[in-house]
């Protein structure tokens, strides 16, 4: 699989003086609070914080599931800061795939439907079942392709909404708590495959955790405390996860 | 998307509550059956109407006194007394009439009549023996009522076959005394059964009397002429094609005869059976629209039902809503799948409801009930109108739980639990 790179030059992320304000009574919450990030094509990067540290808002702002308040967002060169709900809608089928804590696949659906989903949204229903197959290929379960989540594991269900992030050929994949429900074995297990695809395809890769052993799996780790960065640090060598020495113990 | 994968998701929505779709479905089920059932009796019963009238003839025309005026009191049409049996004699001219043919004059009286143990109220013509003719009744026995009859004010009576039922049971009436308002008469004659017509009450209750002895017998009218008043003339017309000219000759003749110049309004009034039907239908087509109307009010009810069935499943898939938006469902798909999923539950209901509205009506269609015969008529505009009201219910009511759906914020509808 190819990444998509509109502009090779530009970033993937570019974040300038990012705000989100929530007005809850009188009172105005500054959940994110100028942040100011860059993220390169192929980064893995670990975004870390307490909870109410503004992660989760810095992810939807980056997945373009909610505009801030106010700054700038460019991705892939594009200013989406304040583009209509059509539009973000459109760069969100085209350019984010999404991994989320709960999973979040359709429980009517099948592997294979769900992995669809994105590809009918995004005007690609032609050959999409093949598309999809590819996909759920990739993160080894293409014989489950016809099972619905209920029958499948919980780190199976979280490879198939991998693959479904992945199905449209995204430029950016966000991962949020990507391994928050599931044990041990199965999170490295998660962790490889997340690993494996930003290194063999150069997939730009997002993880909020507040997992210091899942985040030593990025190449970056970026610190968020009060709605702002406090500590943004490239690992010059990040650890291999699997340990593969350690027995696995499941709890 | 494309509208395969719409309609296929959308059935698969549906088909994940079957229960719940298929008593959604059953509201629209039955307003649209009932509808469609309703106006098919409704239809069937101005049909029925309308085929009785035409029965009589085509080429017939009534020649009605005009109202009369008691102060500020306009009384109904043929009320006044302004028709004559000479006026009914003076339209058999050939050459000012030449397209009138039969000419029936009549006399409505009503009295109580009292057979050897029976007693009835009833409602009474006196007729000449053209009446039968023209009206195309039959004698069953006995004999119709002579010209000498009417000559000689003879106190002989026909009975319509119901009413020589009621008051002689099986017996043959022809012969037997029959008593109306004291004076006794004779039954000559039984007519032929010509079964109901709503419209103007059973043809066969009629007691037929001489247009004399009607007058000045039965009747109680006096005429300051000492001349027969007549409350009816029937026209028969030479032809169908000749009825308007037999409708303008009749009126010449009669305005001749009453002297009236030519500013003066007529003191009669001619209709022709056509206009009859015409009025006839227009009160029958008000009937049937209160029918479907009434039917109606419970396929609004359906359309509740479904506007209910959608705000619960919105809420209900909240999360899915979620998940289809943050992998780049537009607000506009989202509306789209709500809102063909209601239209699909109206529409199945709607052709289901069709289905079983025909089945319904094929059903009663020759039944009777309480003493009356149910005809239905099935028409297709009323089934491609119930499929067109049924899809517009489901895009109404569909509306807004779709719109509802399409707003909801997707980090919001995520969280949903």
């Amino acid at each position: 699989m190819q990444t998509m790179e509109p502009d090779a030059s530009s970033p993937v992320i570019e974040v300038a003086g990012l705000a989100r304000h929530y007005v809850m009574g009188d009172q105005v919450v500054r959940a994110l609070d100028g942040v100011n990030m860059t993220v390169q094509q192929g980064e893995m990067v670990a975004i870390m914080g307490p909870s109410g540290s503004g992660k989760s808002t810095l992810m939807n702002l980056l997945g373009c599931l909610d505009t801030p308040t106010s700054g700038t967002y460019r991705l892939n060169g594009e200013e989406v800061a304040s583009s209509s709900d059509d539009v973000l809608a459109k760069v969100r089928s085209r350019d984010i795939g999404f991994v989320f804590q709960s999973y979040n696949l359709l429980p009517r659906a099948t592997a294979l439907e769900n992995v669809k989903l994105p590809l009918h949204y995004g005007g690609r229903s032609r050959g999409s079942s093949a598309a999809a197959l590819s996909a759920l290929e990739k993160v080894g379960l293409a014989h489950r392709a016809a099972h619905r989540p209920a029958e499948l594991s919980g780190g199976e269900q979280q490879r198939v909404s991998i693959a479904r992030a992945l199905v449209n050929q995204p430029s950016l994949v966000l991962a949020d708590e990507p391994t928050g429900n599931l044990d041990s074995a199965t999170t490295l297990e998660i962790m490889a495959a997340l690993q494996e695809l930003n290194d063999s395809d150069g997939i730009t890769m997002l993880i909020v955790t507040h997992e210091p052993d899942i985040a030593g799996a990025a190449k970056r780790i970026v610190s968020i405390r009060d709605g702002r960065i406090v500590e943004d640090r490239q690992i010059t060598q990040s650890r291999a996860l699997p340990r593969q020495d350690e027995p696995e113990n499941s709890q | 998307m494309n509208p395969a994968v719409i309609i296929l998701t959308a059935f698969g929505s549906l088909g994940a509550n079957r229960l719940r779709a298929s008593l959604t479905l059953l509201g629209i089920v039955i307003g649209v059956a009932s509808v469609i059932s309703m106006v098919a009796v409704g239809r069937g019963a101005q049909a029925a109407i309308t085929s009785r009238i035409q029965e009589l003839g085509t080429n017939l025309l009534f020649v009605r006194p005009g109202s009369s005026v008691i102060g500020l009191f306009i009384r109904g049409f043929g009320t006044a007394e302004t028709l004559t049996l000479d006026d009914a004699l003076a339209l058999d001219d050939g050459l000012f009439a030449p397209d009138v043919g039969l000419i029936a004059p009549e006399v409505s009286f009503s009295g109580q009549a009292v057979a050897a143990q029976t007693n009835t109220a009833v409602q009474g013509l006196g007729v000449t023996s053209e009446f039968i003719e023209v009206r195309n009744f039959e004698i069953a026995s006995g004999r119709n009522i002579s010209p000498a009859d009417v000559t000689n004010m003879s106190e002989v009576l026909v009975l319509g076959s119901r009413i020589a039922e009621l008051l002689y049971g099986s017996r043959d009436p022809v012969g037997a005394p029959l008593r109306i308002n004291g004076r006794e008469y004779t039954v000559v004659g039984v007519l032929e059964s010509k079964g109901d017509t709503a419209a103007f009450g059973s043809e066969d209750d009629r007691v037929l009397a001489p247009i004399t002895t009607a007058h000045y017998r039965l009747s109680g009218n006096r005429s300051a002429s000492g001349g027969v008043t007549v409350t009816n003339i029937n026209v028969q017309a030479v032809d169908e094609a000749a009825i308007d000219d037999a409708s303008r000759q009749i009126e010449t003749v009669l305005r001749l005869r009453h002297e009236l110049g030519a500013d003066d309004e007529s003191d009669f009034t001619v209709t022709t059976q056509a206009e009859t039907i015409e009025t006839l239908e227009s009160t029958q087509d008000t009937f049937v629209i209160l029918l479907g109307s009434i039917a109606g009010i419970s396929l609004l009810v359906g359309g509740i039902g479904i506007m209910n069935i959608m705000l619960v499943s919105v809420t209900e898939r909240t999360r899915e809503i979620g998940i289809r938006r943050a992998v780049g469902a537009k607000r506009r798909d989202i509306l789209t799948q709500f809102l063909s999923e209601a239209v699909l539950l109206s529409l199945g209901g709607g052709l289901i409801g069709i289905a079983a509205g025909m089945g319904i009506a094929s059903l009663v269609d020759g039944r009777s009930v309480g003493g009356e015969t149910l005809n239905t008529v099935l028409g297709g505009d009323v089934a491609v109108l119930a499929i067109g009201v049924s899809a517009a219910i489901g895009l109404f009511f569909g509306i807004f739980p779709a719109v509802r759906a399409s707003r909801l914020d997707p980090i919001e509808a995520l969280r949903y639990q």
